[in-house]
């Protein structure tokens, strides 16, 4: 009950962090925060994913561009269309919502990454079946035990969902064809305290036997 | 079979991958085809040592590669200054019509768009400004799009 307990706390309790102290991260935690990732279910014990810790800053630096411009882009997009206005029509505060838009037409939503002590790139292998998934999986591993060892972590694709930016970076880390680049973590003491995000209820998304079927009666 | 016909079944086939694609990844499955066509133009274009200076130029050069290759009859565009900067380009004729109209047919917008790809890749090579597909909006006979800029400055 002391382990349901404390999982279910950690999953409870874990926010995305976005800002760092400028703090190393002992060589310990990293050690911690990967293993939780090898430890993840995958396709076939497939294990497709390998994990590339950067540290080196004009390195972190070289990413976060990458990141910056890709969310700046894509952002820039749903502004011109339109569908920024739609998605933040709930917003009154029109100075909150100026500085929202900025944040997110220029990119500096994700330019974060660039502050975080340390980045790790999770890669997976191409020739396995269910690779994005198996990754998935480990990355989640590896963001509940870095908020279990009081780090703050994020899960960042920014700089990975439009394949331009992707092959960017596996230009830069030299990542090899069989590999795709799923993601990034940043990893780093926090400097923010903030609270989980609503959730939407349980009772709107689970089903009994079958789609539609409300499981709560 | 004559060549309508191949061309046809090429669309038919295009469109189940994309949706296969789209299936599979819902609407991130956009930013995964922004390189479609791209090797196609760099193997001709960048061999012809072609200079360019600005949009018009890039827009000119892929309204004649698009036009000579058959890919599509006609392409005008403008450059929009407002909010933001952006290409609003439209496409007449376009080979991968059908593609498209099945697509739609499933209610899936435009995911991919190979001409606008080609006018992106030449934009981020050429001009150092990096852009996004932002929508299309599409008729029985054309499609206009939104390529809008972002500078790497900004």
């Amino acid at each position: 009950m002391e382990l349901a307990r404390a999982v279910e706390n950690a999953i409870g309790t874990r926010v995305s962090i976005r800002a760092y102290r400028d703090e190393e991260v002992p060589e310990e935690v990293i050690l911690k925060v990967l293993e939780a990732g090898r430890r993840a279910p995958s396709g076939e014990n497939a294990q497709p994913w390998k994990f590339i810790v950067i540290r080196d800053r004009v390195m972190r630096l070289k990413l976060s561009e990458i990141a910056r411009r890709g969310s700046g882009r894509r952002f820039t997009g749903e502004f011109v269309t339109g569908v920024m206005d739609k998605r933040f029509k709930g917003l009154q505060d029109e100075e909150k919502k100026r500085r929202i838009y900025r944040n997110l037409t220029t990119g500096s939503v994700s330019a974060f990454i660039a502050t975080a002590p340390v980045l790790i790139v999770v890669i997976g292998n191409k020739k396995v079946w269910d690779t994005p998934y198996d990754c998935s999986a480990a990355m989640q591993n590896m963001l509940l035990m870095a908020h279990a060892l009081s780090f703050g972590a994020c899960w960042v694709n920014a700089g990975t969902l439009d394949v331009r930016d992707e092959l960017k970076i596996k230009e830069l880390l030299k990542v090899p064809e069989d590999y795709k680049i799923v993601s990034i973590i940043s990893l780093g003491k926090p400097k923010e305290n903030r609270q989980p995000r609503k959730r939407y209820p349980l009772e709107e998304m689970v089903y009994s036997e079958e789609y539609g079927n409300s499981y709560f009666k | 079979m004559d060549k309508s016909d191949k061309t046809a079944y090429f669309n038919e086939i295009l469109a189940d991958v994309v949706k296969s694609f789209y299936d599979e990844r819902g609407l991130g499955a956009r930013y995964r085809l922004t390189l479609v066509g791209v090797d196609y133009l760099r193997n001709v274009v960048c061999q012809n040592g072609n200079v360019i200076k600005d949009v018009n130029d890039i827009m000119s050069l892929i309204s004649s590669f698009v036009k000579e290759r058959q890919l599509a009859e006609d392409i005008s565009w403008q450059l929009v200054d407002e909010i933001a900067q952006y290409i609003k380009a439209k496409i007449s004729g376009c080979l991968h019509q059908e593609m498209c109209n099945k697509l739609g047919s499933s209610g899936i917008d435009v995911l991919v768009c190979p001409i606008v790809n080609m006018i992106m890749f030449l934009v981020e090579s050429s001009l150092s400004k990096t852009c996004e597909f932002a929508e299309t909006e599409r008729s029985e006979r054309h499609c206009e799009s939104k390529v809008v800029f972002f500078s790497s400055q900004q």
